[in-house]
């Protein structure tokens, strides 16, 4: 059933079992998960079925920090932040998930062995290939690996979509279809309101931006609206914990991470024939899958150098060229004079014929160098955070404001992983690496962006003095009200987080089924 | 006093005979010091010759010097390349390039995979193409 809450009375209750806040990833997944279930469902979500910039408006905030605007990474209305993007999937690895000795506040409360099935269910929610993410898989079907010597580095598998799931449009059907699910668009929590222990959420406040305002009471609440807003929503509730809800040990909104992109460097191959297409982001896909390996550190190294998780993905670059060979005429800056000359020397001594060199294999275009993309994880960080705005939005709710900070510790693995793979290709004949980074700890170039990945601000522990829920993502201290989404990740790992975060949802619903039924 | 001293026979042998004498020895401390420069420098040009392009060895060398001035020397040079060969300079420098290039591709490969690596202009390189290239811009 669909009601658009624009023209729900003032001061209306609207009682429900259980109520999901955001009809995102996570929202709509858990929505699908319940469609046929034995108890109601609410699913509410602050914008309609398209953009509109009143609601969007909402999403505006304060950040510090190279951080990209908030209402830019962000979109509020059905289908949440799906309606924009990449459909960039992989598991997380296990090292991820494991408590490691040189990452303070790492460690999840259960192993990745605990997502495997989840995950095999969120690869066809995301409408992908199959579920295979090694190597072996994929190298007969794609084109070969980078020939490394031994297993310091590893080429690891994405996927994703040409047309990429919009979830907003491939559920909606379904969703609207299902008996026992109510959609209230345009329906926007305010905050969350308990009893006077905080034990029990009781009911929400939900306005919309047109200005009436009602009631959504239920047994059980389940937000799922993103990293920042999920912190916002807590810290906003605060009529028993005066510092927000579930935010007695002022975790909530603490570790905040992104996985941060930059362009560190170039690679030049000694072979310009050297068959590297695997790892190219942008080739064509086929059948609408895109497989891309993407270099990275094996979990061996990462313990032996103590070292956060990296990849990077490679771009062709073509310098102008004259005679025959203009096939691309473009004059790239990043390919300087040194680069030329050591093009020549490293052609000698890793043995590649100069007639190897300029020969041109039908259909095979020689590429001079590739430029690096590399996505780093991010150290969890107690001051990297979101806390409130002064500033208000149209329903006169502190807007979230967002200190992303990376620290001298991110910088340092990322140099020293760029100075391992350098090495491992040099080492492997394969070519010579080039690192643009300056040493200086402290100074990130304004080249790093945030990928828009909103990862860890209510993260999870059983703990309630290190996590704000628990190992089933149910906010400590209150009996009812569970979070879903990548703001439960207690580490970002390397991997874009919307395959984990959907199989953490299917995950927590089938508890919630548990409980409910 | 006569203007000229009489040199008898006698004294005119002795000054030969140690004339000869320092002659002689002057001689073979030359033909020593011949023998080994003429091995540093045979290796030296050896090993600069890997390169089949030059120019472009020189251009990475001089970078390299340009951070390393303190090795600005082909003879510490040469020895730093080949410290690990065990002395046996005089074979290798004896020996074929490309039997010189094959040693030093494998010690290259040993250097990325030991840590062994310089930053030149943020470009990752072995320690010895490094120094093979310094060596080909001072030869």
């Amino acid at each position: 059933m669909l009601v658009d809450a624009r023209t729900i009375p003032e001061n209306t209750t609207i009682d429900t079992d259980v109520c999901i806040v955001g009809a995102g990833a996570a929202g709509i997944t858990l929505a699908k998960e319940f469609a046929g279930a034995g108890f109601r469902i609410s699913l509410l979500e602050g914008g309609g079925f398209e953009f509109d910039e009143a609601t969007q408006d909402l999403y505006r905030g304060e950040t510090v920090g190279s951080h990209i605007p908030l209402n830019v990474m962000r979109l509020r209305y059905f289908g949440g932040s799906t309606n924009h993007w990449g459909n960039y999937c992989r598991p997380l690895d296990e090292i991820d998930f494991e408590a490691r000795d040189w990452v303070p506040h790492s460690g999840w409360p259960f192993k990745k062995s605990e997502l495997d099935s989840y995950y095999q269910r969120a690869q066809k929610i995301c409408q992908l290939g199959p579920f295979a993410y090694d190597l072996d898989f994929w190298e007969t079907k794609t084109s070969p690996c980078l020939p490394f010597v031994d297993d310091r580095m590893r080429t690891v598998i994405f996927q994703n979509r040409e047309s990429p799931t919009r979830f907003g449009t491939a559920y909606r059907e379904e969703i609207l279809k299902a008996a026992n699910i109510t959609t209230l668009l345009h329906a926007n929590v305010l905050n969350i309101e308990t009893d006077y222990t905080g034990w029990t959420v009781t009911r929400l406040k939900v306005a919309c931006v047109q200005g009436n305002k009602f009631a959504v009471t239920g047994k059980l609440f389940i937000l799922a609206t993103g990293a920042i807003e999920n912190a916002r929503l807590l810290l906003l509730s605060d009529n028993v914990i005066k510092t927000g809800l579930g935010n007695q040990n002022d975790l909530v909104g603490r570790f905040f991470m992104s996985h941060a992109i930059c362009s560190p460097g170039l690679f030049l191959p000694s072979d310009p024939l050297v068959p590297a297409t695997l790892y190219i982001n942008a080739k064509p896909a086929v059948n609408n899958l895109r497989v891309t390996g993407h270099l990275t550190l094996s979990p061996k190294t990462q313990r032996e150098h103590e070292l956060l998780g990296f990849n990077a993905v490679l771009s062709p670059v073509y310098i102008a060229r004259t005679g025959l060979f203009s096939l691309k005429r473009l004059i790239n800056r990043e390919f300087d004079s040194l680069a030329k000359d050591l093009r020549n020397v490293i052609r000698d001594m890793d043995g590649v014929a100069k007639a190897t060199y300029w020969k041109i294999v039908k259909g095979v275009i020689p590429v001079d160098a590739y430029s690096l993309t590399t996505a780093i994880e991010q150290s969890p960080n107690p001051e990297s955070r979101v806390t409130l705005s002064s500033e208000r939005d149209a329903l006169g709710k502190q807007r979230s404001r967002v200190n992303w900070q990376l620290r001298s510790v991110d910088k340092r693995s990322l140099m020293r992983s760029l100075e391992i793979l350098g090495s491992e290709l040099g080492r492997a004949g394969l070519g010579r690496l080039r690192i643009d980074l300056n040493n200086h700890d402290e100074i990130w170039p304004d080249v790093v962006r945030d990928a828009g990945h909103h990862i860890g601000t209510t993260r999870m522990h059983p703990d309630p003095k290190q996590g704000v829920v628990d190992e089933n993502c149910r906010v400590h201290g209150v009996s009812n009200l569970f979070l879903a989404g990548s703001s439960v990740f207690p580490t970002s790992g390397h991997a874009n987080p919307t395959l984990t975060l959907i199989a953490l949802a299917l995950r927590l619903a089938d508890h919630v089924k548990r409980i409910m039924i | 006093m006569k203007p000229f001293a009489i040199v008898t026979r006698r004294h005119c042998l002795r000054m030969f005979l140690g004339l000869g004498a320092i002659l002689l020895l002057r001689r073979t401390d030359a033909f020593d010091t011949m023998t080994s420069s003429t091995t540093d420098h045979l290796l030296s040009a050896k090993l600069a010759s890997v390169f089949y392009d030059r120019k472009s060895a020189t251009v990475i060398g001089l970078e390299y010097l340009r951070r390393t001035p303190m090795e600005a020397d082909a003879r510490q040079l040469t020895n730093l390349i080949c410290a690990r060969w065990q002395g046996r300079y005089d074979d290798i420098a004896h020996a074929d390039t490309a039997r010189i290039k094959e040693r030093l591709l494998r010690q290259q490969r040993e250097d990325f995979e030991k840590g062994r690596i310089v930053n030149v202009q943020g470009w990752i390189l072995s320690e010895t193409e490094a120094r093979l290239c310094a060596l080909a811009a001072l030869i």
